[in-house]
């Protein structure tokens, strides 16, 4: 056999443990109702709902993309642990519980239900709908691409780059098709515990590769690129700017409202399942970025001439050139399993939304829960289909659209925030869309034109200039427009104060 | 602009709520800010400083909050009589 073979085979153990774990008798229910296909109406419980969201929140960038990170920008990384601290004890703890809340006592299945609850229904749905879904065909594309590179590179191009994204497409396609949310928690509880022990194992390996300890490592860096040691990395890349704005503006304030954070606090069991996430994942999330700086320092020391984009393909060519082939199959597997999780977890959210908020509200308003939730499977279908395309095609405008997605869905902060916060603030449906426009134009004018207008002690991040001018926008125009249906508000803050304000 | 019959639900309440607000500030701080005062390249246990500074404080931010998070919900749970 040659060493590819191994490879191939250990993917191979990989993809039908995944089948198994997502179509097996453990993600089927009796019922056929939407709120059991696209959520979990009794609800997950602590340990499958901690695996689900610890895997799902991880994508492509968490293997292989931090150690090209590292490889390219040094320890500048070390702003991700903003987020993945920031993210679970603030969005998550906070937020998310609310989310949770409401979505049980008010059986939300997606995004714009909890908004248009409040906010009042009509136009205002498809636009949450198609807009949120607009942001996030990138972020699915951004998350085959990754490891289908990983897996072409690991089989050392015996599985093309397309051949790779076709069989993650199809694995996506059938389980999530078949089992809906069950399908997507449970293989993704599998791929968090397999992607911990892949980036753990790969970083030991790379200790084992350059014949030494961290100090080793660290003295090597420092005698062939010191500026990896320090910020702004030798690319320049984190300024005080970019470290104030990009981890906090960036990532942490999207991440959790992002579709599928969504539809993961809405099957919590309930409140408290949700806090306990918030308060622990973190532990999760930081712990797999860790051994990262390892693996991209490694990878950086061995092939110091990769530059640009090639970077990202650093630990993958050391993979190929180095590794066991079983063991390259191992972390292979674990890449797949990063992205998978996330693609799956993203191709449910919006199979959702498309099927609720578009098919279900303006086309067929009478349907069955049956009729619906097949409707779902062929929106699986199609997003798959679309995501394993854009994936083949240009890579460069999707390393483009992931910001602009950032920038989107930071915009709907404001009205995420209206809903689960109450603070004696009015918002309004005409306000938090100005808002959404407002903010979505500066952060593109800032994205697209930033170095043009502002110094180079201005330049934020571009979610961070949408915040600022979404928010006064929102506040202002919410003082003169229509307010929501007080009846509607009342409700909503009633079972808020119940669960967050009782006998305090 | 405000409806001031309504509680503020970013404002603590309990002791246990502040304590966690300001420990998630000031460790969010000790990360965001102090991270540029320690920007040397020097080996700590063989990690770069600024990388075994972010981690540290990000472990002491997570199991402070974790455990006031734990008492905010063993003092939920006492409010509801469980």
């Amino acid at each position: 056999m040659e060493s590819w073979h191994y490879t191939v085979a250990i993917v191979i153990l990989y993809a039908l443990l995944i089948l198994w774990v997502g179509t097996g008798r453990w993600t089927k229910v009796g019922r056929v109702a939407m709120d059991d296909y696209f959520k979990v109406a009794p609800g997950f419980g602590f340990l499958v709902l901690y695996l689900g969201i610890a895997g799902g929140f991880h994508t492509a960038f968490a293997i292989p993309g931090s150690m090209g990170f590292y490889h390219a920008h040094g320890v500048a990384f070390a702003a991700n642990i903003l987020w993945t601290v920031f993210t679970p004890l603030g969005m998550i703890y906070f937020i998310g519980s609310r989310i949770t809340c409401l979505g049980r006592k008010f059986n939300y299945i997606t995004p714009a239900d909890m908004l248009v609850d409040y906010f009042g229904d009509g136009k205002f749905r498809v636009f949450i709908a198609i807009y949120t879904l607009s942001c996030c065909i990138p972020l699915m594309t951004a998350n085959v691409t990754g490891p289908a590179r990983l897996l072409s590179s690991g089989t050392e191009g015996h599985i093309s780059y397309i051949g790779a994204l076709l069989i993650m497409g199809f694995m996506v396609m059938i389980y999530v098709t078949s089992s809906g949310i069950r399908g997507v928690t449970w293989t993704t509880v599998a791929q968090a515990v397999w992607m911990f022990v892949a980036v753990w194992a790969a970083a030991f390996w790379c200790l084992s590769l350059i014949d030494g300890d961290l100090l080793t490592l660290f003295n090597r860096i420092q005698e062939t690129r010191p500026e990896l040691l320090t910020l702004p990395g030798p690319q320049g890349l984190a300024t005080p700017q970019w470290w104030a704005t990009f981890p906090v503006f960036g990532i942490a304030l999207y991440w959790a409202i992002l579709p599928r954070g969504f539809m993961f606090f809405y099957s919590a069991r309930d409140v408290k399942t949700t806090k306990k996430i918030g308060l622990t994942v973190g532990f999760y999330l930081m712990a797999l970025y860790l051994p990262a700086m390892v693996i991209g320092f490694t990878a950086f020391y061995y092939f110091p001439e990769l530059v640009g984009s090639d970077a990202d393909n650093s630990f993958p060519l050391l993979l190929a050139t180095y590794a066991p082939a079983w063991f390259a199959g191992l972390i292979v597997a674990g890449g797949l399993a990063a992205g998978m999780s996330s693609l799956d977890a993203d191709t449910n959210a919006n199979s959702a939304m498309l099927t609720k908020d578009v098919y279900a509200s303006f086309i067929k308003k009478d349907g069955s829960d049956r009729h619906y939730i097949t409707v779902g499977r062929i929106f699986v279908v199609f997003l798959v289909a679309i995501t394993v395309l854009a994936a083949a095609r240009d890579w460069g405008l999707v390393v483009l659209m992931i910001g602009v997605t950032a920038s989107m869905i930071t915009q709907l902060l404001p009205a995420v925030l209206a809903v689960t916060v109450p603070m004696g603030i009015r918002f309004t449906k005409v306000g938090v869309t100005s808002g959404i426009i407002a903010g979505l134009t500066a952060s593109m004018l800032t994205r697209f034109y930033g170095g043009e207008i502002f110094p180079s002690g201005w330049r934020f991040d571009p979610s961070f200039w949408g915040l600022v001018v979404n928010i006064p926008v929102t506040l202002i125009v919410s003082r003169f427009t229509t307010p929501p249906d007080a009846q509607a508000v009342a409700r909503i803050r009633a079972a808020l104060d119940e669960e967050f304000r009782r006998s305090k | 602009m405000t409806d001031s019959g309504q509680q503020n639900h970013l404002l603590p309440q309990t002791l246990w709520q502040k304590l966690y607000l300001s420990w998630f500030i000031f460790c969010f701080l000790m990360v965001w800010v102090g991270t540029w005062a320690v920007n040397e390249p020097i080996a700590v246990m063989g990690l770069p400083l600024v990388y075994a500074w972010c981690s540290g404080w990000g472990i002491i931010w997570l199991c402070g909050c974790l455990y006031f998070g734990l008492k905010i919900e063993q003092e939920d749970a006492a409010s509801r009589g469980d």
